[in-house]
């Protein structure tokens, strides 16, 4: 998720910002006024060319500046969860900045990187959603790590396929310091080929739940409010609990290990970090409804991979009904139909009994479900987050597990806050 | 260790320039947004239609 603009006009804003008590103002493309420099005479002002540029420049000079430790994460889906459990893993060693909220891009990234003061590691998510983002990132980050967690579907209509995804994710290799380590995720199909393809080229760690990978996890046990595995590191095993339920999770945490492993991390510490990672508010969060009901609150973003993921975590709960209340995905561009029908494949192969649906494409989701066996009259449309507020308020019983997933403009976190 | 930056710094960096006020301020407590911003902080004016968007992957 990245910046969202609120005002194109951010420069013509000066004069409200030193009312307000700036003491400075970096400004573009805009005359300042006489009167505003009487007004203010003690308010510095600069003026550039362009501010995020202006941004970007210092940024890097500041990176500069430091001889830490710098860990680059994108991917299409688990940035933020990867960067704060390895945040947490890399804390048990160095005092760690990483990326706050969505501040993984071009305007965010630089100003993390600005923020730093006495860190000893900082831990940089990376997002884009065009080719030439991540160079621009990666070069101001000069990472000695560099993290791809997955190639997948998220926002496919804007780069046209997979191949042109993994193709701007690997422009994280340009700012790789010449001796850093790219870590992927083994598991997923375009980074295991573009694994054999490149091996020989990059220094690889890889990290996955199949055999072959650097780090290895094995006998995943998934529960509600966590996850174990036995991690194989170097031949040697290691019992990892991930405080977070959801098999997605479990491969975070084996890339912290792979990050911990670079940097000699000893082993027994990085396991700490990843017991006491927290999550990001709104991602798999579990809560609890007025009635006692399990919440999964995962509402903060939604494409193909994360929606499979999230409904196998419910999949396999115990609870005597699980209920999926799904909305749109949204710039899927002409791959939006062909993704909804897809999650319609999962929602009936996790036998969710019931399904809420909101928004418009979602009618695929629910008409494949239908197509793989799940019952009509188990299905519901709804137009808005009112009336599905309404149908889970007349629906939901106390032993009932109940999913929330959608793009974040779709706002579940109203119909979160309606039941919790 | 930590490295402050300071408005000298951006003005190299950036090439730009320096309207009025103290180039040796130090470059810290930013913030983009009118409506939160506070007392004794800078005020960085984005601005453009590039960044009228609303998610990156």
């Amino acid at each position: 998720m990245a910046f969202k603009v609120k005002s194109l006009i951010g420069s013509t804003l000066y004069e409200q910002a030193l009312e307000k008590g700036a003491i400075a103002c970096v400004l573009q493309g805009v005359e300042v006024k006489h009167e505003v420099l009487v007004k203010y005479p003690n308010a510095t002002i600069v003026l550039v060319e362009n501010v995020v540029k202006a941004m970007q420049q210092l940024a890097s000079y500041k990176r500069s500046l430091y001889h830490i430790p710098v860990v680059a994460i994108t991917g299409s889906v688990g940035k933020t969860s990867t960067k704060d459990m390895v945040a947490s893993v890399l804390s048990q060693k160095y005092k760690v900045l990483k990326t706050q909220g969505n501040y993984n891009n071009e305007i965010g990234l630089p100003l993390t990187v600005l923020g730093l003061k006495d860190e000893e590691a900082m831990v940089l998510e990376m997002g884009m959603n065009s080719f030439g983002e991540i160079s621009i990132l990666t070069n101001i980050a000069k990472p000695d790590i560099a993290v791809i967690t997955n190639i997948g579907t998220a926002h496919i209509g804007m780069l046209g396929s997979r191949q042109n995804i993994l193709k701007a994710k690997l422009e994280i290799l340009e700012g790789l310091n010449s001796q850093g380590t790219i870590i992927i995720n083994y598991d997923n199909d375009l980074l295991y080929e573009w694994y054999h393809q490149e091996k020989e080229h990059y220094q690889v760690m890889t990290y996955g739940l199949e055999d072959g990978s650097d780090i290895v996890g094995k006998d995943v046990i998934l529960e509600e409010n966590g996850s174990r595995c036995e991690a194989i590191i170097n031949g040697h095993k290691y019992e990892v609990r991930i405080p977070v339920g959801g098999e997605h999770f479990v491969s975070n945490s084996l890339c912290a290990l792979a990050v911990a492993t670079v940097l000699h991390i000893p082993m027994e510490n990085a396991l700490k970090g990843i017991e006491e990672f927290k999550l990001t508010q709104k991602r798999m969060e579990i809560k609890k409804a007025k009635n006692g009901a399990t919440i999964v609150n995962d509402c903060y973003n939604a494409n193909y991979d994360s929606m499979k993921a999230a409904l196998d975590y419910v999949g396999k709960l115990p609870n005597k009904r699980k209920i999926a209340v799904l909305g749109d995905m949204l710039e899927l561009g002409e791959y939006s139909k062909e993704l909804h029908q897809r999650v319609g494949k999962e929602v009936a192969k996790n036998q969710i009994d019931l399904l809420i649906c909101v928004g418009k494409e979602v009618a695929y989701m629910a008409e494949q479900a239908i197509e793989d066996g799940m019952a009509k009259d188990t299905i519901f449309l709804c137009n808005n987050n009112e009336e599905a507020i309404k149908l889970l308020q007349q629906e939901l019983q106390p032993e009932d597990v109940v999913l929330l997933k959608a793009s974040n403009s779709l706002n579940f976190t109203q119909i979160c806050e309606a039941i919790v | 260790m930590e490295y402050k930056i300071i408005v000298k710094d951006l003005i190299r960096e950036s090439k730009g320039k320096l309207i009025q006020g103290d180039e040796n301020l130090v470059f810290e407590n930013l913030c983009k947004d009118t409506r939160i911003i506070k007392l004794g902080q800078i005020y960085l004016g984005f601005q453009g239609e590039k960044f009228n968007r609303k998610y990156t992957i």
